[in-house]
């Protein structure tokens, strides 16, 4: 509102109010994108079957030598504020092995109204792995995300998602006072629920932050999940990954959970990389240089 | 010269809107006393492992984290679905999907068995007051599914069953709190009556919220759930 007022001010001055109004906060045009990959196994490898991009969303896809398929998802707007909305859907085919990754970290900017609306769908069918490995998000204050992954997998597929959230940059000096975060996830197999999250952040996320079972100040965090035939065998491998970060690791029921809270970014990054590593993704991580250590 | 002091006593009375009585009552009393055969005991809920950690030291820590719970975390969650199920009455294939919906949602091995074999033993012990939905219920069920079926069941109010449900989890980790040596019996009371207002505050809050305002952000207390795993030495099992 301030910002309104002041804008006001200087263009009564200026004499422009008309001709400027279009820019003012709230009627700015929203942004919208959809986005959808499907690879099929054909011919000894993974390799395109259906391709479809529209508004914001592009989908990058490119070269590769191993008989998997990388997906790059970029959102050309450069970040997402109130009423945006992002629709992305993956299917992998039955024996297809696709990654989908994004070109930058998603910025979540002040919302003036409502919410940005992140949504994925993602299938997973007989014999195929999906990697879901988005670069963070970052929220920075009076920011508005719900974001929803709702995944279906068939009987033996193989997925694994991370998602990963800093408030703010603290290098930059940026710290998030307010806002309101929520990610859904619901993964299927066989149509039977097996896995939820719910992450549900609002109001007074300073407040939030500074409380010990939240994130005892720390503005960082991730949660990895797998679902697959080999949790047993990745368990150990994923807590030796985790060191002595502020993380755990668990399975059961056929999944993995690891959790990694982190003072900033470039300390998540570091924690994120050997874990991602230890559940045999590293090679296509460095490859699209998504878990370089970047600065943050 | 004669002064006139007029002291004005304010007194805040709390609309107590789950006036509970007679059988209900007693039956609440039943289900949430610590020798109600659940075995609660044996758990912590990752808080051993926050006491390990050193995020956990004093009574007023304590309180703070279970606040944190209540607001926005396991408990919150925990009251969600409880009085989500509580309102499913006797729609069987409405409670069964709660149930997969709450073991879903259980964010560790052990946070799983935990609300699983607690709510198994609660639909257990409550077959000693006959109802039809105790036959009705699925076989894996987790705790606050089973409890807000159960005290639907008995036309225990929403509200006092989600009441009397926070009240006896909090009750619990204030045990649990004292046995690590957290704090002493009295400091451990305390924490109990400092928290009435949050244990109210939560229950009235999800008796009106839905299931799309499940969701916490007690990230750190969930990998502590995850990390009591590998505790070496423990009292709990979570």
């Amino acid at each position: 509102m301030r910002c309104e007022k002041m804008w006001l001010e200087q263009n009564a001055l200026a004499g422009g109010v008309d001709v400027l109004i279009a820019d003012m906060p709230g009627r700015a045009q929203r942004t919208f994108g959809k986005g959808e990959v499907r690879a099929k196994f054909s011919v000894g490898k993974t390799r395109l079957d259906a391709f479809y991009q529209e508004g914001a969303a592009k989908i990058r896809i490119p070269e590769s030598f191993d008989g998997s398929m990388e997906a790059v998802l970029i959102n050309t707007s450069g970040g997402l504020t109130g009423g945006d909305r992002l629709q992305w859907a993956m299917t992998a085919e039955a024996g297809t092995t696709l990654t989908v990754t994004t070109q930058a970290c998603e910025k979540i900017y002040k919302s003036d109204s409502g919410p940005a609306m992140i949504d994925s769908e993602l299938r997973v069918e007989d014999g195929a792995r999906l990697d879901w490995l988005p670069q963070e998000t970052i929220m920075f204050d009076d920011a508005s995300l719900h974001r929803r992954l709702d995944v279906d997998l068939a009987e033996n597929a193989e997925f694994l998602a991370i998602e990963a959230v800093l408030l703010g940059r603290k290098a930059m000096g940026e710290a998030v006072q307010r806002g309101q975060f929520r990610d859904r996830w619901r993964v299927r197999r066989q149509g039977t629920l097996i896995h939820a999250e719910d992450v549900r952040m609002t109001g007074d996320i300073e407040n939030l932050v500074s409380q010990t079972a939240v994130l005892g100040g720390d503005v960082a965090f991730a949660t990895l999940l797998y679902c697959g035939p080999r949790t047993e065998a990745l368990l150990p491998k994923v807590r030796e990954a985790l060191g002595n970060s502020a993380g755990g690791a668990s399975e059961w029921n056929g999944k993995l959970v690891a959790r990694v809270v982190a003072p900033d970014g470039y300390q998540l990054r570091k924690a994120l990389f050997p874990l991602l590593g230890s559940c045999g993704t590293a090679k296509i991580c460095r490859k699209s240089g998504i878990y370089e250590i970047c600065k943050l | 010269m004669i002064t006139i002091t007029e002291i004005t006593a304010i007194t805040t009375t709390t609309v107590d809107t789950a006036v509970v009585s007679g059988r209900s009552l007693l039956r609440l009393m039943s289900w949430l006393s610590p020798a109600f055969p659940l075995g609660g005991f044996a758990y912590s809920g990752g808080l051993e492992r926050a006491v390990e950690d050193g995020l956990l030291k004093d009574a007023a820590g304590l309180r703070a984290w279970l606040s944190s719970g209540l607001a926005q975390g396991f408990l919150w969650n925990d009251a969600l679905l409880l009085c989500e199920s509580h309102r499913c009455g006797a729609d069987a294939d409405r409670i069964a999907e709660m149930a997969a919906l709450a073991a879903a949602l259980a964010g560790s091995r052990e946070r799983h068995a935990e609300t699983l074999a607690l709510g198994s033993a609660f639909v257990a012990a409550a077959a000693a007051w006959p109802a039809p939905v105790l036959g009705e219920l699925p076989g894996n069920i987790a705790l606050p599914v089973a409890f807000g079926a159960v005290a639907s069941a008995h036309a225990i109010s929403l509200e006092a069953a989600c009441q009397g449900y926070l009240h006896a989890q909090i009750a619990q980790s204030v045990s649990a709190a004292i046995r690590l040596s957290i704090c002493g019996q009295v400091a451990g009371v305390e924490v109990l009556s400092g928290l009435e207002d949050a244990i109210l505050a939560a229950a009235s809050r999800a008796a009106q919220s839905g299931l799309d305002d499940l969701g916490g952000c007690t990230f750190t207390a969930d990998v502590c759930t995850l990390r009591h795993e590998t505790q070496r030495s423990r009292l709990f099992r979570s």
